[in-house]
């Protein structure tokens, strides 16, 4: 008995080996950068797996999907896997054997996951396809040229497992915006008051912050002037690392253990330097002077909106916030106040420093092929496709014509928006209604996921610039060109070496154990601490340094050193 | 015949006789099967993971087939900082809830019962049982927004009496989390607790109550002398069953509190475990699986401490076990 099976789950194994390089690439493919992609007649299916999308109505009869299998010219099926639960639910399928779909969309697995995956051979390593450029047609033709060369030598090497294999198909996902998007605003109706100019360092900022305390700028005769507030929890909103950014170096993070890399490459860590130090008492100073509200600490992002989007004749209470100007108004567009405030470049400090708290950009890893899949390079090719110019916009936006389109020549002249930055190409503009699709609403139009779409820094500034009478309202123009000023004021102010997901090897990964989490929470704590005064910069200083050490800071830092001098 | 032939044949005849009870009601056990289908298959079944405490647990290797490490986890977090801290705030925080909530539902209970108009009686059970069915996320909502001290109630009412001042931000004063914690799930649960006592309350015999009223005694009298020692067999087992949960604080609400002010007190083990399991950039799962079991076997002590003391302490009468 037990023979017969071995014999039958052996010559099983066998056959599946077959099965998964059935036809050569050139069979079934017509020549790269033609429609549709496969060959007529072929007769291949592909099922697709992605976590459902609550705006999106239906995966099945959906624009995008039709799209896809027009320019495909094949069968695409979907698979829909619970939109929160699809990890547990891929954990389930894979221990009970079940067969998996062809590819995965949008699976957020880490890296640690990919590589669990990988090696256990359920992902084809996508590398030799890379290697090779024969299925990479769109990739090399269209997606590279809106890279620079330093994202172009991250692109591959930031997605590979310690074993040198990459199982999941890179994507850029990331706006102009999004990394310096962390920072100071503050109520110009406030300075005007208080007859102040727009602080450039941080003195005047904290002379102004003094003012707002003690001159009432809002004028209703009593003191009820909140000077600084952010909100818990968030990196981006959290006053004490946006204020030191004018001390040290301290990257946008919320939870992690804050890895920092100097010029020549040393991997270290903020909280071990004298500058942090200084830093820390200013904090804790102004802190003690009543200037930053302990609100911060404790309240969420609604409480922020609270002091921020107030309407009619309510005075305002705030002199400054930090975070994201989204997070102050319940819509920054068409809110009442959003006049009031000035987002700010990064603050000059004493002995000079001006950084903006910002994270390394990296690209996406969340496409897999399954070595379920029968034709992989079928699989691939559309993956491939994905990252041209028009699947990305029709992916992001929806129908051409309807919801985006190319640049005219005009708009193409006036250049881009963010021509300063070194964009200066225009190429495309998406609708009113477009942009609404791209921002989550009810459809079947897209797949409403951005991480399909070929969108790094490059290729979301090539939108031209916008004429006056493009924006709809006073409100709306004040925003867009308030922000954008702030952007460009803090774009680049950042060290050369930014620190982003490192891969570490397995037996690291065991040395690290608890380390990264328990530091990571154990600096808030104690950031938050010593600015509140329960903790004393100078006095608990060695203690703080002492249970760092005692969690693993060494070892995070040679772990962390090893996996960084790997790629760089 | 022997006695003890006797014995096997009045055990035989027994179970022969519960096996005849069951086939003639077999339609009412055929019930039993999916209670105990999801007993045996969530409850049981589970057990054989916690293997992985002692394991280094690969996720590739499976459960079975990852490397033993003995009492490595263990050891681990019992050398680890974040040890004393987190042991030391579930348990104040958990005993502390159950001495306010224990007795409190008990005294709640016996002034219910007190209530002589049936209407008011409902209402004022309805209005108590209600909080119990919001959601934690949504309590602490609506903690923060009442507690917030510029836009929230606390705040607004503080201004009415010092018109343009802020009061004192309890959110963000790191000794008001366990009086936060503990009485905000007091206000929501103290209702819902009750309704075993008010139960138990209710199988009072009315005799009882009227003789007592003809020997004169008081209305105090009577709750002291018949409702009390009529709750207590109820209490006892509350009691004993409320021990053996001490090492366990409730992770979402605990979690949902949190922010880097009261983290010093807040950290508790449910928590932690989370974070170092599922949470962090690294899977600890060996790790947090320890300290599971670890907490586990504590509160299981305890059960059994409290059982046997309370066993003891009523000549065998009120006890689970």
């Amino acid at each position: 008995m037990r023979k017969v099976l071995s014999t039958v789950l052996s010559l099983l194994l066998v056959l599946s080996l077959f099965a998964g390089s059935a036809f050569a690439a050139s069979d079934l493919l017509n020549e790269p950068g033609t429609f549709p992609i496969v060959k007529e007649g072929s007769n291949v299916k592909l099922t697709i797996a992605t976590p459902a999308v609550a705006t999106v109505t239906d995966y099945d009869d959906n624009h995008l999907t039709n799209y896809w299998r027009e320019k495909m010219g094949c069968e695409i099926e979907i698979v829909l896997f619970d939109g929160s639960e699809y990890k547990t639910q891929l954990q389930l399928d894979t221990s009970a054997g079940t067969r998996l779909p062809d590819m995965l969309l949008n699976f957020g697995l880490s890296g640690t996951e990919r590589e669990s995956y990988g090696t256990q051979g359920y992902f084809v390593d996508l590398k030799p396809y890379f290697d090779s450029k024969e299925l990479t047609y769109w990739f090399e033709n269209e997606a590279l040229g809106y890279l620079t060369e330093g994202e172009k030598a991250v692109t591959i090497s930031a997605g590979l497992s310690s074993n040198g294999a990459l199982y999941a198909f890179p994507f850029w996902a990331v706006s102009v915006a999004d990394p310096w998007s962390s920072g100071m605003i503050i109520n110009n109706t406030f300075l005007e008051a208080l007859d102040m100019e727009l602080p450039k360092t941080l003195e005047e900022y904290y002379n102004y912050l003094v003012a707002v305390k003690t001159q009432d700028p809002n004028g209703n005769g009593i003191a009820d002037e909140i000077p600084m507030s952010g909100y818990a929890n968030s990196g981006q909103a959290c006053v004490i690392v946006n204020l030191l950014n004018s001390f040290t170096y301290y990257p946008n993070t919320w939870s992690g253990v804050a890895l920092c890399a100097t010029d020549d490459g040393k991997i270290y860590v903020p909280y071990q330097t004298p500058e942090f130090k200084e830093g820390m008492k200013f904090i804790a100073k102004m802190y003690a002077e009543g200037l930053i509200s302990e609100l911060s600490f404790s309240q969420d992002r609604y409480g922020l909106q609270a002091m921020t989007d107030l309407t009619g004749d309510t005075p305002d209470i705030i002199g400054s916030i930090t975070g994201h100007r989204s997070m102050m108004f319940a819509n920054h567009n068409t809110a009442e106040r959003r006049m009031h405030y000035t987002s700010m470049g990064p603050l000059v400090g004493p002995e000079g420093v001006a950084w903006a708290s910002s994270y390394a950009v990296e690209p996406v890893y969340k496409q897999f092929i399954t070595t379920d899949c029968e034709n992989p390079d079928v699989a691939f090719a559309l993956i491939d496709f994905m990252t041209s110019t028009h699947a990305t916009l029709t992916a992001r936006y929806g129908r051409e014509g309807e919801y985006w389109r190319y640049a005219t020549e005009e708009e193409a002249s006036r250049g881009s928006s963010w021509s300063e930055l070194g964009y200066t190409e225009a190429l495309y503009t998406s609708s009113w209604e477009g942009s609404k699709l791209a921002w989550g609403q009810q459809t079947n139009e897209i797949w409403n996921i951005t991480s399909i779409t070929w969108q790094p820094q490059g290729f979301t500034a090539v939108t031209p610039a916008k004429l006056e009478s493009e924006y709809y309202s006073e409100t709306n123009k004040y925003n867009n060109l308030d922000w954008n000023s702030a952007i460009m004021a803090r774009y680049g102010q950042a060290p050369k070496n930014l620190v982003g997901t490192l891969a570490y090897t397995p037996e690291e990964i065991e040395m690290l154990g608890t380390s990264q989490t328990d530091i990571g929470s154990y600096v808030r704590e104690c950031m938050t601490r010593m600015v509140t005064g329960e903790m004393d910069v100078e006095r608990d200083w060695d203690t703080f340094q002492s249970n760092l050490e005692a969690m693993g800071l060494s070892t995070v830092l040679s772990c962390a050193q090893a996996a960084w001098d790997r790629v760089h | 015949m022997s006695k003890s032939a006797t014995t096997t044949l009045t055990a035989n005849k027994r179970r022969n006789g519960l096996w005849k009870q069951i086939c003639r009601r077999w339609q009412l056990f055929l019930f039993l099967i999916i209670p105990l289908a999801w007993l045996i298959t969530f409850c049981y079944i589970p057990m054989g993971g916690v293997q992985i405490a002692f394991k280094n647990y690969m996720p590739k290797k499976g459960i079975l087939g990852s490397d033993w490490v003995g009492w490595t986890h263990f050891l681990k977090f019992f050398n680890s900082f974040y040890f004393g801290r987190t042991v030391g705030n579930t348990l104040r925080i958990s005993l502390y809830s159950l001495c306010c909530s224990f007795p409190l539902s008990i005294i709640f209970a016996l002034m219910m019962n007190l209530i002589i108009n049936a209407k008011f009686k409902k209402v004022v059970q309805t209005l108590t049982y209600m909080p119990h069915f919001i959601s934690t996320v949504v309590l602490v909502g609506m903690l923060n927004q009442m507690l917030n001290p510029v836009a929230g109630l606390y705040g607004n009412i503080y201004r009415l009496f010092h018109p343009g001042e802020y009061p004192v931000d309890i959110l963000a004063r790191a000794n008001s989390f366990d009086h936060l914690y503990v009485w905000s799930g007091i206000w929501q649960n103290l209702g819902w607790n009750t309704i075993i006592y008010m139960a138990a309350l209710s199988g009072v015999d009315p005799e009882l109550h009227e003789a007592a009223q003809i020997d004169g005694a008081s209305r105090l009298k009577r709750v002291w002398y018949i409702d009390l020692p009529v709750l207590l067999p109820t209490a006892s087992i509350m009691l004993i069953m409320n021990s053996g949960s001490i090492m366990s604080v409730g992770f979402e609400k605990a979690y949902l509190m949190q922010n880097s002010v009261n983290s010093v007190y807040s950290e508790v083990i449910s928590t932690y475990v989370y974070k170092t399991g599922l949470g962090g950039t690294t899977n600890q799962m060996s790790y947090a699986a320890a300290i599971g079991l670890f907490n586990n076997v504590i509160n299981g002590i305890l059960l059994i401490t409290v059982n046997y003391i309370s066993k003891k302490l009523s000549g065998g009468t009120n006890s689970l076990f």
